[in-house]
Formats: structure tokens, sequence, C-alpha cells
């Protein structure tokens, strides 16, 4: 039946209809300027790819396969479980069966497709173009890793509801959830920050190859490992949801996450930083401050053992173990960091000379952290003797505040040459590789990967020729250590730890080994002083001018209420 | 409005770039002022792409410096950036972006930011005539379209400083008329233009300035008429006289059209300055003069060589 609407109703009602979508109109023009503003202070690339990403095949691919994964699951799940579903906890199961279905994407596809992201645009050219526009290197690294992070959100959002699922299933905690997931996440960006440190490490094709054969086995690895990682955690993790120290221990691991990031991130944007501009002074900064963090973690659980055995009534802690272990960790730290930023260029631009440091004490402290060899070299001895200091600091003032005895497993004299004798293998080791890197800078390009190598190899061939001198000339089955190895780092400083007293050569290792470094030292000296003279240059006139047109002078401000009244 | 800088808005400084043991770039120097269309003329090989990877701040010189609107490529790329427009020789694509998605990204890469970022992809689009082409993705762009599009993304952020790498390499005739029109039309509105090409001919019209690059080597600067005049009376000339040429060098020395004179044996050789009568009044007066003439050549020196190669198009 056909009802005959009477005309005055009908165009009443059709007026109000453009009065209602007159006013969705507007509405919606609101959204859309407001999206617009939104749009507009986010990062270019972000927009771009997320743009790119809803358009693609193969995005649209992925994620229909994780909700088909999910379903899948969860129907299955349900028909194995049958009626006991209403009454065991079978929770812990599912979210394990969805965990697999999430880690996946998170910690293979996503770091990966960071990684293919700027390696493609290197290899399609349009890196060179991006590099060339305003963005700065830091932009470029972000916009990519956000854009990593908005497809990661869209795998998360397929599986959380699941997970949720799992929840009402008894058997997992909410805690244990959020948990596992705010780690998945954090793993998954911090994977998406190496793989774009991976991208910018070499332009060549076989270098990229390789590079990313190797990253995915990588990934694999780590793939299986979080996995396995959380069947852990959700079997036995509910027991140390609860410790105090349980939670300390997250914030240690967070700090450590957070300023390796940081470390990355910098490594990245300093790898496509313009060559003139200043790539070392941001990143050596950041080593200062992950240093700073593992000290001031390592001195607290300096404190945390002391009070332990305090409370417990034991006089004993050992304090002493963990200074060793720390100032092993700085040691390796150190090395490491000094072999790369030994590998840098001696040249100082012009553009860092104009932000040198001028005052005496500016000079004095800061120098350090300007880019070069010599003063990269100084910087990592520096660095670690004084965490040594602090090292030793802690161990007189701690156990004298607290009436506790220290030094049980290795003796104070243990530890002292310890130090002295390992700080000089650090200075010698360093000091003799940056000498070979400066003769064989007049020659060839030496790339950073090549002086780490360098210097592995200088390492190696240190431990290896005074064993093979001993298989050859000393009688067979001899495996003593004697002064044949002072040369090797590892098992020097190993013997002397190992025992309860001091052996024998460790009076001419504390002799032997710091002169030597002291005699690597002054061979490089020359060089190191060439860098440290460098004085800060003007500003060319271009640029001051242009400096003075951005900014014209202020109009004369009111300088007292009564300026204004005329 | 803008006063003149007192600075041209291209400058190239003893520039040197050596890869290994090639000399791609040879000291070479010149400059672009504002308005000015900047002809590079050379040979495949010769130098241009490394000279202008340069400017554009995506190389590092040997030697020797280079200044856009007074700020230097090696110092001061950041300053640079923000005022240069580059074209490379090559098109850098991404899949599933189409031509206005394009020109938007780069729009922001280059800061611009809502009404700004939208009136200028529209006017980079209108410019290019790519308007009607808006939502076509770019992987199925057309040579000339993409050539379009590539020069709308330089052009997009208005920058004062234009460098085209082969703007024109590859397109049809029409195609190339249309390209040479926006370029004349962007130095009508003052920016400065560097393009490059290895026929001459097909940029003759446009540039206010060309420089003829070879080896390396900025081997002639001027306008188009000039150079090719340079190049038609500038000959080398060969002689031998029976029994040493010896008597001959005084007798050249006192002629003004004769330059750089070298005796050897029989053989007199020097560059002569004329048209090819001039080299008949050249050889009578030295006969006349007595001198055993036995052998007289002229040829073309280097510079129209090269001058040669690059009107015809001929890849060397
Ligand atoms: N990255 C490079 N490595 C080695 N040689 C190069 C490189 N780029 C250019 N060349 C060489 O420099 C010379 C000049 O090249 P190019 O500037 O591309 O010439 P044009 O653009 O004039 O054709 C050529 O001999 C070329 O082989
Ligand atoms: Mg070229």
């Amino acid at each position: 039946m056909i009802e005959t609407p009477k005309p005055v109703a009908s165009s009443e009602r059709f007026l109000a209809t453009i009065a209602v979508t007159d006013r969705g109109q507007m509405v919606w023009e609101h959204i859309e300027a407001w999206l617009a503003r939104m749009g507009d202070r986010l990062n270019p690339i972000l927009v771009k790819e997320t743009r790119q990403a809803i358009k693609s095949r193969q995005f649209t691919l992925t994620f229909v396969l994780v909700l088909a994964a999910v379903w899948i699951t969860t129907f299955a799940g349900i028909a194995i479980m049958g009626p006991s579903i209403y009454y065991s906890a079978s929770g812990p199961g599912m979210f394990w069966a969805y965990y697999w279905i999430l880690a996946f994407p998170l910690a293979v596809v996503v770091p990966y497709g960071a990684y293919r992201s700027l390696a493609a645009e290197r290899e399609d050219n349009t890196y060179e173009l991006l590099s060339i526009s305003t963005l700065t290197p830091r932009q470029i690294i972000w916009g990519k890793l956000a854009s990593a992070f908005v497809q990661l959100l869209v795998y998360l959002s397929a599986v959380a509801p699941c997970l949720a699922f799992t929840y009402l299933l008894r058997g997992m905690d909410i805690l244990s959830i959020a948990l596992l997931l705010a780690y998945t996440v954090l793993g998954s960006m911090g994977l998406s920050v190496i793989g774009l440190l991976l991208a910018t490490a070499t332009k060549e094709r076989y270098g990229q190859v390789l590079l990313s054969v190797l990253f995915v086995l990588a990934l694999f690895g780590v793939f299986i490992g979080a996995v396995q990682l959380a069947y852990f955690f959700i079997e036995e993790g509910y027991q140390i949801l609860g410790d105090f120290e349980f939670w300390i221990v997250n914030l240690a691991i967070l700090t450590a996450y957070g300023t390796t990031f940081g470390i990355v991130f910098l490594a990245a944007t300093a790898q496509i930083t313009f060559t003139s501009d200043n790539r070392s002074t941001p990143l050596r900064i950041a080593m200062l401050i992950q240093m700073a963090c593992f000290i001031g973690w390592m001195a607290y659980a300096c404190f945390y053992v002391v009070q332990e055995s305090t409370r417990r009534g034991n006089r004993i802690a050992p304090v002493e173990e963990i200074v060793l272990t720390a100032s092993i960790v700085c040691g390796v730290y150190w090395f490491i960091m000094g072999t790369m930023m030994t590998a840098e260029s001696p040249v100082l631009s012009r553009r860092v000379q104009r932000g040198l440091p001028r005052s005496y004490l500016g000079r004095l402290f800061l120098t350090w952290f300007n880019p070069g060899p010599g003063t990269g070299y100084v910087f990592a001895i520096a660095n670690l003797t004084s965490v040594i200091l602090m090292g030793f600091i802690i161990l007189t003032v701690v156990p004298s505040w607290y009436t506790i005895s220290t030094f049980n497993a290795v003796s104070f004299d243990q530890i002292f040459y310890f130090h002295i004798i390992g700080i000089g293998y650090v200075t010698l080791y360093l000091g003799i590789g940056k000498y070979l890197i400066s003769l064989i800078r007049h020659f060839a390009a030496v790339p950073i990967a090549a002086a780490v190598l360098l210097q592995a190899f200088l390492v190696a061939l240190g431990c290896l020729v005074p064993l093979m001198i001993q298989i050859t000339f000393y009688p067979p089955g001899y495996r003593g250590y004697s002064l044949l190895h002072a040369s090797n780092l590892f098992w020097s400083l190993a013997e002397i730890v190992d025992r309860g007293t001091l052996p024998q050569e460790a009076y001419t290792l504390v002799l032997l080994i710091p002169s030597l470094a002291l005699l690597v030292f002054f061979l490089n000296f020359r060089a190191i002083a060439r860098e440290v003279r460098h004085e800060r240059i003007e500003l060319p006139a271009r640029i001051v001018e242009e400096e003075a047109a951005m900014r014209p002078p202020a109009a004369p401000q009111p300088q007292s209420p009564w300026d204004n009244t005329g | 409005m803008r006063t003149r800088p007192s600075h041209p808005l291209i400058e190239l400084r003893r520039l040197h770039r050596y890869f290994g043991d090639t000399k791609a770039v040879r000291d070479v120097s010149f400059e672009v002022d504002a308005g000015q269309v900047f002809g590079f003329i050379g040979p495949n090989g010769a130098g241009k792409t490394t000279s202008m990877r340069i400017l554009a701040t995506l190389d590092d010189p040997t030697a020797g410096d280079a200044f856009i609107d007074g700020f230097s490529v090696i110092d001061d790329p950041d300053r640079v950036r923000r005022r240069l427009g580059f074209m490379p020789d090559y098109f850098g694509t991404y899949p599933n972006v189409n031509v206005k998605e394009y020109l938007d990204f780069f729009a922001r890469a280059y800061g611009l930011r809502g009404r700004e970022r939208i009136a200028a992809v529209e006017h980079a689009m209108d410019f290019t005539l790519l308007n009607t082409l808006a939502e076509k993705p770019i992987n199925g762009l057309s040579k000339g379209m993409k050539q379009r599009l590539c020069l709308g993304r330089t052009m997009v952020h208005d920058p004062g400083v234009l460098i085209l790498d082969e703007p024109a390499a590859g397109l049809d005739p029409r195609a190339r008329i249309e390209v040479r029109g926006m370029i004349a039309r962007l130095a009508d509105a003052g920016k400065a233009v560097l393009i490059s090409s290895h026929i001459l001919t097909e940029l003759a019209e446009i540039c206010h300035v060309v420089g003829i690059i070879e080896q390396g080597q900025l081997l002639a600067v001027g306008s188009v008429d000039e150079i090719s005049q340079q190049s038609q009376l500038l000959r080398l000339v060969r002689v031998r006289l029976l029994g040493g040429a010896g008597s001959l060098g005084n007798w050249l020395e006192t002629r003004s059209d004769v330059h750089e004179i070298h005796l050897d044996g029989e053989l007199a050789t020097f560059s002569h300055h004329g048209d090819r009568e001039s080299e008949v009044v050249l050889l009578r007066d030295m006969v006349q003069a007595g001198f055993p003439v036995v052998e007289f050549g002229t040829k073309a020196k280097s510079l129209e060589d090269v001058f040669l190669h690059v009107t015809n198009g001929r890849v060397q």
C-alpha cells in the first residue's frame, strides 16, 4: 500500500532534513578540518606510509591472515576444550596460542618491514629525494618508526580482543597479560629501530642481501625466544609478580631498554646525517647517560645486598663481586664504543668548529665530546677510569657505613690489580688500533665496521700467537699460564681473580701492561693534541645576515607602564 | 619585494671531484644569477651529473666549494636544501601513491602546512598540467608525465634555485617543448635555473648562458652565439718549412691573430683567430715574406670538437 503524504508535512520534513544534513555537514567539516590540522602535525613519512598501507594488498593480506588465524584458534580451542571450558582454568593455554599469532607479526613482520621500508627507499632512489628535503634525519627515522608502530597497533587490535577473552576463561590475571603485551610491544619497537640502523649500515647490494638474511634469521630466533619466555612467564610468572625485587628488576630492564633504544636511534640518525654535521656528540652524550644509569643500578645493587645481609643478621656481603662484574661490563662497553669512536674521521668540519667550546673550563671538559678519533680514545679511557674509581669508592664506603665485611671471594689486592691491568689493556689495544687506523687512512677510507674487525683481529692475535708458540715450543701437555700470555687480556685478567690469591705473574703484569699502555698513549699523543688544539671559528657572514633577517630587531618594548601612555 | 642580493644564487668555486683515478670534475667555476637559465652542456661522462649532485648536497667535493644563495653546500646543506629544488636524472617512485599524494608528501617533507601546502600542491599541478591526472597512480604514468611530475615535485616548495639534470632527455618533441616552456616561465619568475644536456640544440633557445664541459673541465662559458662564434674562429694551424721553422717564430710573434706558438724542427704549430678567408691571407703573407712553406694545415680546436658533438647530440 502506498501512502501519499500530505504536501505540507512533506515539505516540512524536507526542510527539517536539510537542516539536519546542514548541521551534519558542518560537524563533518569541523571534523575534517580538525583531522587536517592533526595530520599537519604528524610526521610526513607516517602520513604517506599509512596512505600507502591502506592501499597495499600485502598489508591487507597479512592482516586478514592474522584475523583468520585468530578465529581458527578460537574455534579449535573451544572445540578441544569442550565442556571443560566451564570449570577448568583454560586461560593460559589459549593465551599462549594467541600469543604465537601475535608474536609473529610483532617480532618478525613489523621489524623486518621497518628495515625493508628504509632499505627500499635507498634502492629505489627515493631516499636521496627525501634526504635533500628539509626533513631532518631524526624526522626520517621517527617517521619510519611511527609507521612501524601503526602497523603494530593494527595487528594488536586484531588479537587484543581474544587476549581479553582468555582473561574470562580464568587462569590468566590481567597484570600478566598487560606485562607480556607491554614487553612484546617494546621488543617489537626495539627490533624495528635496530632494523632501521641496519638499513643505513651499507649501501652495497651484497651487503644488504647478507644483512637482510641475517636479520630475518635473528628475528625468527627472537620470535621463538619470545614465545618460550611467554610460556615460562604464563606458567611461573604469577609467583613472582608480587615480589618487590621483580619490579625493581623490571625497572632496571626498562632503563637498559630505553638507553639502548636511544643509542641505536641516534646511531641510525648519525648514519644518514650529512658528513659535515656533528654526528658524534649526541651519541657520546647518550653513552654517558647509559653508563650513568648502569652505575646507578649497580650502586643500588650494592646497597641492596648489604641491606639484605644486615636484615638477615649476616655480616658478609659480596659487594666486591658486584663491583667486579660491573667493571667487566664497563670495560667491554668502553672497549667496543672506543673502537667505534677511534674509527671516526680526524678532520673536524668547519661546521663543527663553529660550535666548539670557548671558555677554558668548556675546553677542558667538553672537548672530549667533539667528533674525532683522538677525543674518542680519551673519552673511552676517561669514562672507564672514572667508573672504576667510583667502584672503589663504593667498595670502601659502603662496607664501613654498614660495618659489614666484604672481600671474601676476592681479595682487595686482586681487585686492585685487576682494575689497573684492565684499564691498561683497554688503553693499549684501543691505542694500537687507533694508530693502525690512522696509518691505513693514508691509503684508504676506514669504515666503522672495518675498524671493529681490525680491533677484533688485534685482540685475537694477542690471544692466539702466544698459544701457537706454547703449542709449538713447550713440552706437550703443558697448559699453564705464563707471562708468554701477557698479550692475552682475557686469560691474564681471569688469572688474577680466579684463585684466592694473586698469581706470581701479576707483579710483572701490573708494571708491564700500564707502561706499554702509556707508551702507546704517547704514540698517539700528537694526533690527540692536534684534535684538541682546534678553536672555534666565526660564523660565515651569510649566516649572520640570514639570522639577523629572520629575527628582526624587536620593536621597542615599553620599559615601564608610563612609557606607553603617549 | 626582495632586494637583489649581493651574491649570485648559484656559485661554483674551483670545484673538484675525483672518484679514485677518475677525475669527474676538475676545477669548475661559474655563477648563475636570479632569473637566469644556465645550460650545462657536455657529452655523456663529462661530469655534469657529478657537479649537480654536489650542488644538490648529495655528494661532497674533493676540493673547492659551491654556494647556493651564499651558503656553502658542504657546511650548510640544511640551509641550502630549503632554497633548492633538484630534479635528478631518475624518477624516484613509491608504490600505491597517486600524483596528488606524491606531491603532497614532498610538500609536507619541505615543511609546508595547512592551506599553504594545499595551495602549493595545486599550483604545482597547475603549472605542470597534471590536474587531470591527480588521482592517477604514479607508476602508470608515461615518460612525459613522469618528467612533469618530477618538475612539479622539484618546485613544490617554491625554491629560488632549480637544478635540473637532463630534464628534456628521452622526451618526444611535443613534450620537450612543454618542458622548455615551463623552465622559461620559472626563470621569468626570478629563479636561477641550472639545466644540463648532452645536446646543445635541445636547450639553446631558453638558455641565457651555456657552459661547455668535457672530461670534467669547463671549456667555455658564454651565450650560445658567443660560443659558436668563438669555436668557429679559433683554429689550430700546422706549418712545415723546408730547412727548419726557427725563423718563422719571430715573424709570427708580430701578428696579433696568432697565439700559442710552438716550434719543433721543421714544424711550427700555433692557434689562429679568424675565419677561413683570413687563413688564406695568412698563408699568402707567409709565402710573400719568403718562407719556404711545404705544408699548411688547419684543424678545429678541441672546443669545436666538443661543440660539434653537443650540437649533434652524438654520444662519445
Ligand atoms: N659514484 C661514482 N663512482 C665512480 N665514478 C663515478 C661515479 N659517478 C660518476 N663517476 C664517473 O665520473 C664521470 C662523470 O660522470 P657524470 O657526472 O655522471 O657525467 P655526465 O652526467 O656528464 O654524463 C664519469 O666518468 C663517471 O664514470
Ligand atoms: Mg648525467
